[in-house]
């Protein structure tokens, strides 16, 4: 079962344990800029390098971010499980 | 509500009955992030797995579509694919793992940016996460090339 944090952190589409592969497509969709101009509205590229850096810098902050390792922390040497 | 009923009449109905009510909690407001993954912390789970698995994330915030898109655009340059930044570092340069991603997923309360990286060695793990946390600090103070936005438009 997994924890409320690793469940936060996973993608929506893997809810429910139904994989761990990489994230999944809109099957409808042909491409991935298709598929985020479906979900946001607006074209991919009409995104500029500085909206790129602007929401990064404000949005995106590593010491604020949470970490989850599931594994053989003990071999690997990481954590203290 | 459905029947043979206009809504002024069912207000008057309502009102009459549940007019004095009162509350002494305020009314929530808009939502915000998600609490759970809201405050940063770290956990472990210990299993007994042939490849080690870690999330690095938070929840960020859902709002304009100018802002979406943008985040959306960031995540694919970050790990979105087998030239992303991430990939291009802890996979191929490194060789820290046998694959490793980054996805914005917008949802309705807040998007959380999950980056996960499984091994494909074990021993890897250890030195994997910094490497990611890196590559996030790198695009925070970097720049962002031409080509990796015509290749999000391309992708």
């Amino acid at each position: 079962m997994r924890s409320n944090l690793i469940r936060g952190l996973s993608p929506p589409d893997e809810h429910g344990g139904r994989g761990v592969g990489p994230p999944g497509r809109d099957r409808a969709a042909t491409t991935w800029a298709s598929t985020t101009r479906r979900a946001s509205g607006r074209p991919v590229s009409a995104v500029t390098a500085d909206d790129v850096l602007r929401v990064v810098r404000t949005h995106w902050d590593p010491d604020a971010m949470s970490l989850a390792l599931v594994g053989n922390l003990r071999e690997a040497g990481i954590g203290s499980p | 509500m459905a029947g043979d009923i206009t809504a002024a009449a069912l207000r008057t109905e309502l009102e009459a009955r549940l007019g004095a009510w009162s509350t002494s909690v305020p009314p929530p407001g808009s939502p915000g992030a998600a609490a759970s993954v809201c405050r940063p912390r770290t956990e472990t789970v210990q299993r007994s797995l042939t490849q080690a698995t870690i999330f690095l994330g938070e929840a960020t915030v859902s709002g304009s579509i100018r802002l979406l898109t943008a985040l959306l655009v960031a995540s694919q340059i970050l790990g979105g694919g087998s030239s992303s930044r991430l990939y291009t570092r802890v996979r191929e340069e490194r060789g820290l793992a046998y694959n490793v991603y980054a996805q914005y997923a917008p949802s309705r309360l807040a998007g959380p940016l999950p980056g996960r990286a499984p091994d494909r060695e074990r021993r890897g793990s250890a030195r994997r996460w910094p490497v990611v946390r890196e590559e996030l600090i790198r695009l925070r103070r970097g720049r962002v090339s031409e080509e990796e936005l015509a290749a999000c438009a391309r992708t």
